[in-house]
């Protein structure tokens, strides 16, 4: 960049070429904009008492002007925009504004007709909707050829940009997607774009380091929100995870939303796209937490109404051959549900834990109270809490089958499959 | 582009470079950190430090010019504006400054300021100072990179970590405890969610199922990712002393005139997590210095939250014991204009300043840089930085 020009005082940003050769291209679409004002209503600016002491009288909400403008040298009465700035426009095409087909009033209906008329409208819909698809943003140009890793940035751009055309062309001539909806197919675009390897790769062959680099943005793996996280829990286990004393407070979008990545639109407007340790310490603590209650709800109504355990009862344990059946039945249906892995090596590994629990409860004699503390222990080793309804709810656990399942479900509910897709 | 081609196309590239593979760092063991703490203070938007650290009395440049003069202080060369809280602030800590001035930060566009401050390049994907900090000095912590929205890329060399409200930190620190109770009601509550020997045996089956998926073969990403949140879990066990030293009572969100600062809470929560031994560099983030229009009025706000926030991390940081150890960098995307604009607010203007704090330190109580009664940046020698 020239530094001389950024000194440059004389409306630089229309009269220097350093300048204008960005500023011929963005301040004709601004100037589509002419009708907003500050506030962002349509011709807010009501100065006509204040003009008709200067001779300009002009009816009430005729432009978006300030007042610091139309008093001034520049401003005609009519005037919908700064007369030192380029003229409303598009890609060298200058907007109407006289006679029957002025598009004054309606400036940005005639922008948004220039620029879905535009060959490049298809790209830009591609690069606008792929981080809400891939989870991150197409790789940058590099532009230090001099850097160590120069030719995996310039690889990863490559096949970013090559993607892109790809995708545009096929939504462009409509053959995106498989249902042949026509041209400008939005969902058509989606299907396309999903179906690539950029998101569908799952399993991956042998990469040499280098390959692995230029991929490491591709397939599945995509951290999720703290959003999609209590959308998509809320969703499987049928439950928010609310505050313990307060059903108002979900924890994922309040307690913990910015510890998980969530931004605030004003000092904080990036989201991480990498866990780090207090991220995963949230999914931990979820887990922990929502166990009880959702086992308690789930066995507190009839199995065919039941999201996450309708194939088991308390009363099944691994003593009998109904009951291994039973749980096992259950534990593939939990894998399916929120995994979406149902591989018998996960199904014998979330058994075992299931059955190691229950044993150890057995063997140390754990309390069949569902909410356990004893306050003359010396530490708080063997406290159990959960919210119990001690008068109309379940509080106690016979078989001691409702702790190993409370377990079972803090390992699966922190899993690497819950937190990414 | 389907599977097949896109196994082609990476296999034509010809990429046989053998540049190692920026993958998450397993921690086999943690060593508390207590080597020096990198605070980097943006004051996002683009500061005016013709009106702070680099003053210019000029009537045309600063209405503050006509009543004022530019001010300084007996035995120190680094002089500033009579604005905002500058006397108080200069006057206590220029001793503890050194002042870069004419810093050309060659753009005046906020993304691109914002990069080339703190990542001292124009382009994009370059890690911040920050994270070149962590990755260097403590790689293996869990919260080597603190960040608190400021310029916080990290280009695979690091991760970071996004703090918010404090309060809730204890129950990430002991995820298995139930904490909603108070410690001070006669109520004594069952203090765990699991009992201790079931949560031994449900971690121990979580890392096994961890390990498996390891093993397996997965495309890049999710190859990369597992062992991202394998890493993060290993790093859960350090987190313990933070609890220890979580203040307990947490500095307040408004200054002692009322104003919004989250500077305070900012500094009070990065200091602690480095008095645990488990932070590295931390970015502290205030808006508000982009002041297009009401300038005087609205810039004097900005400079006296980032002020009083600073006054606070030092304050805090001596009561602490860790003042000694701790080296700040403040700076902006960019300088504001020479003139005022028709709504008396400040453009952009690329030329800006630095200040870099530090104790006890041979090279505080100085300025590097200069620049024009018009505040263009002057060369600089390199003969000055030794």
């Amino acid at each position: 960049m020239n530094s001389d020009a950024l000194r440059d005082s004389d409306n630089p940003t229309l009269n220097n070429p350093d300048c204008a050769v960005c500023h011929s291209i963005m301040d004709p679409i601004a100037g589509t904009f002419q009708n907003w004002g500050n506030s962002g209503q349509y011709k807010d600016q009501m100065w006509d008492l204040w003009l008709t002491q200067f001779s300009r009288l002009e009816n009430a909400g005729s432009n978006s002007l300030p007042a610091t403008y139309k008093l001034g040298s520049l401003f005609q009465v009519g005037d919908h925009w700064y007369r030192d700035m380029r003229a409303p426009g598009f890609n060298g095409v200058t907007m109407p504004t006289s006679g029957n087909s002025s598009r004054n009033d309606d400036s940005l209906r005639w922008l948004a007709s220039q620029i879905t008329a535009d060959e490049r409208f298809a790209t830009g819909t591609v690069k606008f909707w792929f981080k809400t698809l891939y989870g991150r943003e197409p790789y940058p140009l590099p532009t230090a050829s001099g850097d160590a890793d120069y030719a995996i940035k310039l690889a990863r751009y490559e096949l970013d940009q090559s993607y892109i055309a790809d995708f545009a062309a096929a939504f462009r001539n409509g053959t995106a997607g498989t249902a042949s909806h026509g041209a400008y197919n939005l969902k058509d675009l989606f299907v396309e774009m999903l179906l690539s390897p950029l998101y569908s790769m799952a399993s991956g062959e042998t990469f040499t380091a280098d390959e692995q680099a230029v991929l490491e943005g591709t397939g599945q793996g995509i951290l999720l929100s703290p959003e999609q996280l209590a959308r998509k829990l809320h969703s499987l286990t049928g439950k928010p995870w609310f505050h313990v004393w307060d059903a108002n407070r979900e924890q994922w979008q309040q307690d913990f939303y910015g510890f998980y990545g969530g931004i605030d639109s004003d000092g904080v407007t990036e989201r991480p796209n990498a866990m780090n340790t207090l991220m995963s310490t949230v999914a931990e603590r979820y887990s922990n937490e929502v166990a009880c209650q959702l086992v308690l709800d789930e066995f507190s109504t009839t199995a065919a109404n039941r999201l996450l355990f309708p194939l088991v009862e308390t009363s099944d344990t691994p003593a009998s051959s109904a009951g291994r059946t039973a749980i096992r039945a259950n534990i593939e249906h939990l894998l399916g549900r929120l995994w979406g892995d149902t591989s018998s090596t996960e199904v014998d590994a979330a058994y075992n834990l299931f059955v190691a629990l229950r044993d150890e409860r057995i063997n140390h004699g754990a309390s069949t109270v569902l909410y356990y503390n004893d306050e003359s222990a010396a530490d708080d080793s063997t406290d159990e809490w959960c919210a119990l309804d001690w008068a109309n709810g379940i509080t106690t656990d016979s078989q001691q089958v409702m702790r190993p399942w409370m377990g079972v479900l803090s390992y699966l509910l922190s899993d690497y499959r819950i937190l990414y897709e | 582009m389907q599977r097949r081609d896109l196994l082609k196309w990476v296999a034509g590239t010809g990429l046989l470079m053998g540049q190692p593979l920026a993958m998450p760092k397993a921690r086999a063991s943690i060593t508390p950190y207590n080597g020096p703490l990198f605070i980097t203070l943006a004051a996002d938007g683009g500061w005016d430090v013709t009106s702070f650290c680099d003053p210019k009395d000029n009537t045309t440049m600063n209405n503050w010019a006509s009543s004022g003069s530019v001010r300084s202080k007996s035995g120190s060369p680094i002089t500033w504006a009579p604005f905002a809280l500058n006397e108080s602030f200069f006057t206590r800590f220029a001793s503890d400054m050194l002042v870069i001035n004419g810093i050309d930060t060659q753009t005046n566009a906020h993304q691109a300021g914002q990069r080339h401050v703190w990542s001292g390049r124009l382009a994009e994907g370059y890690p911040s100072f920050g994270a070149i900090a962590a990755a260097s000095l403590g790689a293996d912590l869990p919260l080597g990179f603190i960040s608190n929205g400021g310029y916080k890329e990290t280009a695979g060399i690091a991760t970071y970590t996004l703090m918010q409200d404090p309060s809730a930190l204890s129950k990430l620190v002991y995820p298995n405890k139930f904490l909603d109770y108070d410690p001070n009601d006669s109520w004594d509550p069952a203090k765990q969610y699991h009992r201790s020997a079931a949560l031994e045996l449900i971690d121990q089956a979580k890392r096994e199922r961890l390990q498996r998926l390891s093993g397996q073969s997965h495309s890049p990403r999710m190859q990369r990712s597992i062992e991202e949140l394998l890493s993060a879990k290993q790093g859960q066990a350090a987190l313990a002393p933070l609890a220890d030293i979580l203040p307990a009572s947490l500095a307040s969100y408004t200054d002692e005139d009322g104003e919004w600062n989250p500077l305070l809470r900012q500094a009070q929560i990065a200091l602690a997590c480095y008095k645990a031994g488990l932070t590295v560099a931390a970015d502290l983030s205030i808006w508000g210095f982009d002041t297009h229009a009401n300038h005087d009025v609205e810039h004097a706000k900005g400079l006296q939250r980032l002020q009083r926030g600073i006054t606070f991390l030092w304050d805090e940081a001596e009561r602490m014991g860790i003042a000694e150890r701790v080296i700040v960098c403040i700076a902006s995307d960019f300088g504001r204009d020479r003139k005022y604009n028709d709504g008396n607010g400040k453009d952009h203007w690329p030329v800006t300043s630095a200040i870099l704090m530090a104790k006890n330190k041979s090279w505080t109580n100085r300025v590097i840089g200069q620049t024009t009664a018009g505040h263009d940046a002057l060369a600089l020698n390199p003969a000055d930085f030794h």
